[in-house]
Formats: structure tokens, sequence, C-alpha cells
């Protein structure tokens, strides 16, 4: 592991969802630190407790006990605002189910993020046009999402999240709703960018080809951390 | 930008649902368009015939007349009344001056005596008066057509029914004169006519202001009637005639047309209510269809919600996007309904469609629209709003939405 200071560290972390009249501990007593350059996979089977990580590293919900640090700064006492703010300029995110938005283009949907940071028109086209080059997608600047085809939306979708450059991207099971070939041009994407443009991953998958390619995984099994391996190596 | 570009995209994603709340906003606002015109219409036309019929724009009466009871026919009548018409023919703006006499009497054909409401008029100038408005002077005509001849009277069509008379046969017409004494006149009948109401019919006379004079034996007149060239310079007018007649001292007192049309203050009161009633109604419509669309929407793109919130969207800036799409909803209806209210007054007023007389009135009336845009722009702004104020209720929905659970809704 590199020195860097963590972009996100999670201490004692637990998570407990209430079904109905039953208490479900989702994640027990987590800790895990994701560093700068990392390309970080979250491996397990189904309600291991991988989305909820994802889910509170992205600062969408708040753990029952521990605490959640985003760049050296606690997040669980901060209000929404601020979490706002974090996600939108320092955490990007790629859904499973693509999540582009249908009634934006292709170039609109990149665009989104650059919008809501108030970046300038003209630096924004600029960047949305790099990303979507880096991505493949320069030729399809004006589709519809509807007219493209499922890898494509989710290049698209890792264009959106790398656009603004941020500390981190998180993806949940970003190839599982790919043919492998598709899944496999998604991966390589994703780990051009790491080694080339130092972008930090955070991402599940119950995949055994994705986490292989995963330099680090953290296996999750029933809320906890059942391990930990580390191929080395950062960009 | 950006959330108004969503809002107004997001409205194309379920077109036949934003169809139907359009109808429903383009019909709903339409026809309030179509009631308010219409209203606009018979108001104006009411308006502009009570005035050009009978109230003129400005009456003219002597001081007292309306803080004494008159004990005496014409007790409290205009005298003198020339100086003070050319004074006030002077005066900008004023087109005519008409004076009048109202009283009561009996006309007999020898056999039978009906009581009746005379009003003793100038024809020519109740000619010209009904002329600016383009209203049938053929009474007016007929009375005019006798010269100075004072021997003549107009009956209402009812009185005349009543009396068994025609045009060119002769009457009696008794009344009290100013001192209290009984008087009676020999009359031709000059012509027949039919008022706004049978009642009316039943019991009007016309005769010339010099018959009614010497009938009541006096030299007074009951009112002068000031019509303008245009309503609209009335109370300009009424100003001025006021400061007139206190630098020259008339023994005057001045009364719009509105204070002396209790018709048309009816009339004017029943349409206020029927298109407020109607817009509480439309507006209800509006509101509850404007609100589904919008709730429909939040609830279908719950997931897409989620994901907006969590690449860093505000909560503000959700509410803008929903509110917007409810408040295109209402300017894109609002226009709609605007073009389709302007395309069916210009047809209904082409086809020149008669609708039947309403109870009590003798005469149909035209089926005719007088569409306002101040009043289109209001209406078509009261749209936006409500779709807005629908709007808000779901948005809110939306924009408090937990990104977890919006993100895993299906």
């Amino acid at each position: 592991m590199s020195d860097a200071a963590a972009v996100v560290e999670m201490a004692a972390v637990s998570k407990d969802y209430r079904l109905g009249k039953t208490e479900v501990a989702a994640l027990r007593d987590i800790n895990l630190e994701v560093r700068p350059g990392d390309f970080t996979v979250l491996a397990g089977p189904s309600g291991s407790g991988k989305t909820t990580i994802l889910n509170l590293v992205g600062l969408i919900d708040k753990p029952t006990a521990g605490e959640v640090r985003f760049g050296g700064e606690d997040t669980v006492s901060r209000g929404p605002n601020a979490l706002t703010s974090i996600r939108r300029d320092r955490i990007g995110y790629i859904f499973q189910m693509f999540n582009l938005v249908p009634v934006l283009t292709v170039f609109e949907n990149v665009e989104y993020p650059l919008v809501l940071g108030r970046v300038p028109a003209r630096e924004r086209r600029r960047r949305v046009l790099d990303a979507l080059d880096k991505v493949g997608l320069a030729g399809r600047i004006r589709h519809r999402p509807s007219e493209l085809s499922g890898g494509e939306r989710q290049r698209a979708s890792i264009a959106r999240a790398v656009v603004k450059k941020p500390a981190l991207v998180l993806a949940d099971e970003p190839t599982a709703n790919l043919d492998s070939a598709a899944g496999a041009v998604v991966l390589d994407l994703m780990r051009k960018l790491n080694r080339e443009e130092g972008v930090t991953f955070l991402f599940s998958s119950h995949d055994p080809r994705i986490i292989e390619a995963g330099r680090r995984v953290v296996r999750l099994r029933d809320g906890r951390i059942e391990g930990v391996s580390d191929s080395g190596g950062r960009p | 930008m950006i959330f108004l570009k969503l809002g107004f995209r997001s409205l194309f994603r379920q077109k036949r649902r934003t169809a139907v709340s359009l109808l429903v906003l383009t019909f709903g606002i339409g026809c309030l368009l179509l009631t308010d015109s219409h209203s606009r219409y018979i108001k104006w036309g009411l308006r502009e015939s009570t005035i050009h019929s009978e109230t003129g724009h400005i009456q003219i009466f002597q001081r007292d007349f309306f803080l004494r009871e008159e004990s005496r026919v014409l007790e409290f009548g205009l005298e003198d009344v020339e100086a003070l018409r050319n004074e006030l023919l002077r005066l900008r703006d004023v087109s005519l001056v008409q004076a009048r006499i109202d009283f009561m009497g009996l006309v007999s054909n020898g056999e039978k005596s009906v009581a009746c409401l005379g009003q003793g008029v100038e024809p020519a100038q109740e000619k010209r008066l009904r002329g600016l408005f383009r209203m049938p002077a053929a009474t007016y005509d007929a009375l005019a057509a006798r010269g100075d001849d004072v021997h003549v009277i107009a009956l209402g069509a009812g009185l005349a029914r009543s009396l068994g008379v025609k045009a060119g046969d002769s009457v009696t017409f008794m009344s009290t004169t100013a001192a209290g004494a009984l008087n009676a006149m020999d009359l031709t009948v000059a012509a027949t006519f039919r008022g706004f109401s049978a009642e009316y019919d039943a019991r009007a006379a016309v005769v010339p202001l010099r018959t009614a004079q010497l009938l009541l034996d006096t030299s007074k007149v009951k009112s002068l009637i000031v019509t303008l060239d245009a309503t609209e310079r009335t109370d300009a007018v009424f100003d001025r005639i006021g400061r007139l007649a206190r630098d020259k001292g008339f023994p005057i007192v001045l009364k719009k047309w509105h204070e002396r049309a209790l018709y048309y203050r009816q009339v004017e009161g029943f349409y206020k209510q029927v298109t407020g009633f109607l817009s509480v109604v439309l507006f209800l419509i509006i509101f509850f269809s404007t609100s589904n669309t919008i709730l429909m929407a939040v609830v279908e793109r719950t997931p897409e919600i989620g994901t907006l919130l969590a690449l860093g969207t505000s909560r503000r800036q959700t509410l803008t996007m929903f509110l917007s799409e409810g408040m295109f909803i209402g300017l894109i209806g609002g226009a709609l309904a605007a073009a389709f209210a302007f395309l069916a007054t210009r047809g209904l007023n082409a086809l020149n469609i008669i609708l039947p007389p309403p109870p009590g009135l003798t005469d149909g009336y035209p089926l005719s629209f007088r569409l306002s845009s101040a009043s289109t722009a209001l209406i078509a702004l009261g749209a936006v709003a409500a779709s807005a104020l629908a709007s808000i209720l779901p948005t809110l929905r939306a924009a408090r939405m937990r990104i977890v659970d919006a993100l895993g809704h299906i």
C-alpha cells in the first residue's frame, strides 16, 4: 500500500436495516480505506454488503455506527447540503443499470455533472468531448441513451463519472447487465482510466472474471470483511 | 437551464398522458375564455344598448331630486335647460344632450283605460342617440315624422293590443298636471313598439317632450341625458361637468350611467358569479389533472431522481425541474387554449347564431364573443399558476426522497 492519504476511510462501520419488525445487520465492524489510484473490488455473494458499502462511501446513506471519512473529514455528522457538495465535486458513480437520463443526449448526460459544478460552457464542452473520446463515444454525442447498446450506455456512464475528475469513482456491479464481450470492454476501459489517468475505482462484483482484474480485492460475507488480497501496484 | 430543459423534455416521455393533461387544460381554459368573452360581449352589448336607449352616459337632475320625495310631478325638475344644454354641448367628448320627462297616466280608447308609464322625449335626438349604436329607431322616426305635431303617441305593443288600437287610431291620454289638476289630450297613435320585455311593452307609452309638457302643464324636464363619443370617457366628462356646474352655478346633480342601470348591474353580477364559479371548477380540474400527471412522473422516475440526487443535484434543483415541468404544461396548455378561444370566437362570431330569448324578454340575442387580450393573458397565467401550484406537492415528494430508496425503487 502507498502512504498517500486515504480518499475514503471506514472505521468500525455497522449498518442495520429494519425490515418490518426485524432488524437486519447489513454490515458489521467494517474497516476499509481506499487510497488514490486504487482499483479495488468488493467481492462477495448477494447480500454480503457490497452495495451497502458503496452507498456509505458514496455518501448516499449513513452508517448506524462508526465513521466514514472522506478526504480525511468525517461525513457522518455533515448535513445534506455538505454531502451533496461532496458527491457533486468529488465522487463519480457508475450504476449497474447505467442510469443515464433518457431525455438527454449522450453529450448532455456527460455534461450534467459539470453543469452542477458550474464549470464554464467552453470548458465543459472540451472536457465532455475529451471524456467521450476516451470511452470511444465521440461519434455518438447527439444520440439518446435509447439509441445506444448496453455496452455503449455503460461507457457513457463511465464518461459521466470521470468527466469531473473525481477523487473516487464508485461502480456497483458495472458489468452485471452486459454480455461478456461488452463487460470486458467496460472493464478494460476502467483499468485503462485507472492506469493512465490515475482514476481511483471502488467497485463491486460477484463475477469471478471481474474480481480477478482487481488489484485489491475485498471479500465480503454476511456483512463482514472476510479477507483482503492485494496484488499491489498503483499507477 | 439544464433543469428547465429536463422539465420540458420530460413532457414528451409519456406523450399520451401529457396530451390528456394538455387536452384538459386547453378545453378547460378555452371554455373559460369562451364563457368570459361571451359574457364580455353580453355586458358590452347590454352596456351600450342601455346607454344608447335609456341612460346615456351621464344623467343630470335638479339638485334636490334624490334628496327629497316629490309631492307633485316634476316638483324637482330641471328648469331652463337650454342654457345648460348649450354649455354641455361645448364640452369635449359630448356628442348629444337630450331632455326627458317620465310620468304616469291613463291611456284610453274611449271604452277602456289602462295605466301606463309615459315618457316625453325629443324624437330626433332619441333617433340620433340610438343611431350612435345602430339601434332600431322606427318609433322615434314615426314620432319625428310628425314634425311639430304634438298630438301623437307611440304605444308599447302590449299596451296597444290591450286597448285594441293600431297606428293611425286615436287615444286619450290623461294625467295629473304639475299643479295637481287632471288633464287630458287626444293623441294619434304614430307607432307601436316592442321593448326589451313583454311587461314593459304592456305599460309603456312615448310622446314628444312638448306633448308631455303640455299634458303636465310645465316647462320643466325631469333630466338631461348626456351621451359621449366613447363610454370610456365617462369619468373624465363627469368630472368636467361637475366643475362646470360649480363654476357656472347650475343647481344640478350628476349620475353616471352605471348608477342608473339596475338591470345592467344585475346582469353584470350574474355573469361575474357564473364566470367565477366556472373558474373555480375549471382550475380545480386543471389542478388535479396536472397534479396527477406530475405525481405519476415522480413515481415513474423515482430511480432517475435518485440518480440525479446521487450525482450531486440539490433538492432545490430537483424542485425546479419538476415545477418547471408543471409550469410548461400550464404554459403550453394556456397558449393552446388562447389559440383555441381565438379561433372558436372568430368562427362562432362569423356564424351569426341567434339564441332564443331568455325568460321575460321578447327578442333573441346573438351568440357573439368579445375576446379580451388582457383577460386571455390573465386566465392563461392563472393556468400556469394552477399547474405550478399543482406540481408543488408531488415535487416536494421527489425532492425529499432518500437517495438509497429512490435508486432501489422498481
